[in-house]
């Protein structure tokens, strides 16, 4: 509250008034749009509060089934070789490796 | 001849168009503060209807040498604004602007308005080179009268300098000096279109900092964030140095380089998160940053003390929720965010670029900006996880200052399914990875078929 002294901060107040009032005249103009004031806000459908927990779950589920693909890749042979286990095990993978990735990277800052 | 009567009649129009001698300001109060790099003038103007029709508009304006250098007006009855238009008159070649009036003006009426203007560089250094331990000076060449094209009957002037070494100044009778403030008037039956110089030189040591280009980068992510990012080129316009600058002398005296600017405070808004402040070279490490209850408040120190002439150059950037600004009802969304921020107490910028961009795969954009905006070619940009490219919403305006600092609206229309489409272009490149080993070890690439052939037998023969 100390600050509200400040000339700045005074003119955005009286900006503020001002810009409600021109909102008030487009609202009127443009009655067939919908207000702002009518919208909701915006939130994430994911809370960002979770991005560290779900990056950690689902990289550690993807990371998990990349071991088991190139594990089993490497010790079959071609006579036990399996192709549909092998496809199965990487689209579990790539499923929670990539989901995984994207948290990561929201995690870090970059809103992609 | 009746080429003659059209140019008579058409004389007739524009003379009465010019004089509209059907108002007159009764009382204009004037208060023009120049304590800082702008001249902020505001008049309080009570006009009569003289006339006998109702009224629904008035003009009010500045004379020639005050009209490149207006930058923001706005027109006040109590707390209401009033639409404000910039006009032409002929024959004059001041700025003029009309004014809507909220509810018309009956014959013999009266109306109290606010008539409020801001000059940028209208405080010219004077010398325009000074050397480090000097003083700055300005000179303000303003208009004594309220440039109106009614007769004014009554007004009074009030100049508010910020100090009280005034060098020199406009002796209009009556005028005295108190302290830092100097009284002109009352002038009584001020005619139309009066101009008489207000010659102040007087002594001004506040920034002169010009914004002499800001471009602002808003990029919304439907993951819950608004980035913002903020160039900024600032040049110190004030008288500019003469001679050497001695950082002895700058550290030891505090009346050295008093005009020069050591730092500034950035006013963010109070949901700002993960501020960064950096230039070409890296992160600048002379900014503190304070949390206060409206507002982030940052104190950013640039590299060296800016002085008359001098330049810096700076990147400054922050998140905020998405929530503060961003709207939505069904598939469309409303950022209302504002065009430009506050970067230091009266400030002035020159040239503004607003860049918004967009997550992919909006369309139908529509731009409400709060004042009339120059709108640049959309484009496309790059980054991660972008197939087609993310729209890019640009605007330009000139001549800015902090009264400019309004929200605009940015309507869209976003599939909000199309969300999925980024972590499915991760899903679908690891898959194609996997797949692609799949494919690796089922080709053969050796060369002895005998080997092959000899483990198979062993492996038949263990079982």
């Amino acid at each position: 509250m100390k600050n509200l002294c400040r000339p700045t901060r005074k003119q955005c107040v009286r900006h503020a008034i001002g810009v409600q009032f021109s909102q008030q005249n487009r609202s009127f103009i443009n009655f067939s749009k919908m207000d702002v004031a009518q919208m909701s806000r915006y939130v994430s459908p994911v809370n960002p509060a979770v991005f560290p927990h779900l990056t950690c779950v689902l990289m550690g589920i993807g990371i998990f089934f990349t071991a088991w693909f190139f594990v089993y890749e490497v010790t079959s042979n071609k006579l036990s070789r399996y192709i549909f286990k092998e496809l199965l095990i990487a689209l579990v993978a790539s499923i929670f490796l990539g989901s995984g990735i994207v948290f990561l990277a929201l995690w870090v800052g970059i809103y992609v | 001849m009746s080429h003659t009567r059209l140019l008579f009649l058409s004389f007739v129009i524009v003379v009465a168009g010019s004089a509209q001698a059907d108002l007159v300001n009764k009382n204009v109060e004037t208060v023009v503060d120049i304590s800082s790099q702008l001249a902020k003038i505001s008049n309080k103007v009570t006009v009569e209807n003289v006339g006998k029709t109702t009224l629904k508009s008035l003009i009010f304006g500045v004379p020639a040498h005050l009209k490149e250098r207006t930058s923001f007006v706005t027109a006040k009855v109590g707390e209401h604004l009033l639409r404000v238009t910039e006009t032409k008159l002929s024959g004059q070649d001041g700025g003029f602007w009309k004014v809507d009036l909220r509810s018309d003006l009956a014959a013999g009426r009266t109306l109290q308005l606010n008539i409020d203007l801001v000059l940028s560089r209208a405080l010219v250094p004077h010398p325009g080179q000074i050397t480090q331990k000097e003083k700055q000076l300005v000179l303000f060449e303003g208009n004594v009268y309220f440039y109106s094209p009614y007769l004014t009957e009554k007004q009074s002037l009030t100049v508010n300098l910020g100090t009280n070494s005034v060098e020199s100044y406009a002796r209009i009778q009556p005028v005295s000096q108190s302290d830092n403030k100097l009284n002109y008037g009352p002038y009584e039956k001020v005619p139309p279109f009066q101009e008489e110089r207000l010659n102040i030189h007087y002594e001004n040591n506040s920034p002169f900092l010009t914004i002499t280009r800001l471009e602002r980068l808003i990029e919304v992510s439907h993951w819950g964030n608004i980035a913002v990012e903020e160039t900024v080129d600032i040049e110190h316009q004030g008288a500019t140095l003469k001679g050497s600058f001695s950082r002895y002398e700058y550290q030891r005296e505090s009346q050295s380089g008093i005009s020069s600017v050591k730092s500034f405070r950035t006013a963010l808004p109070a949901s700002a998160v993960d501020v960064y402040y950096r230039d070409d070279i890296g992160n600048i490490s002379t900014s503190h940053m304070r949390v206060l209850s409206d507002s982030v408040e940052l104190e950013l120190r640039p590299r060296f003390p800016l002085f008359g002439g001098w330049k810096t150059h700076y990147t400054l950037g922050y998140n905020v929720p998405s929530y503060e600004y961003l709207f939505n009802q069904g598939d469309v969304f409303v950022l209302k965010m504002r065009l430009m921020d506050h970067v230091f107490d009266d400030m002035y910028i020159e040239h503004l670029i607003t860049k918004i961009i967009l997550p992919e795969g909006c369309h139908s954009i529509e731009l409400t900006a709060p004042y009339a905006v120059e709108r640049l070619k959309d484009t496309l940009h790059h980054t991660y996880l972008d197939t087609k490219g993310r729209p890019v919403i640009s605007v330009s305006k000139r001549q800015l200052v902090e009264n400019h600092i309004d929200d605009f609206e940015l309507r869209y229309n976003f599939a909000k399914v199309l969300m999925i489409q980024e972590p499915l272009l991760v899903i679908t490149a690891f898959f194609a990875l996997f797949v692609l080993v799949i494919i690796y070890v089922r080709l053969d690439f050796s060369i002895s078929e005998e080997e092959e052939h000899s483990r198979v037998d062993r492996e038949h023969k263990d079982k």
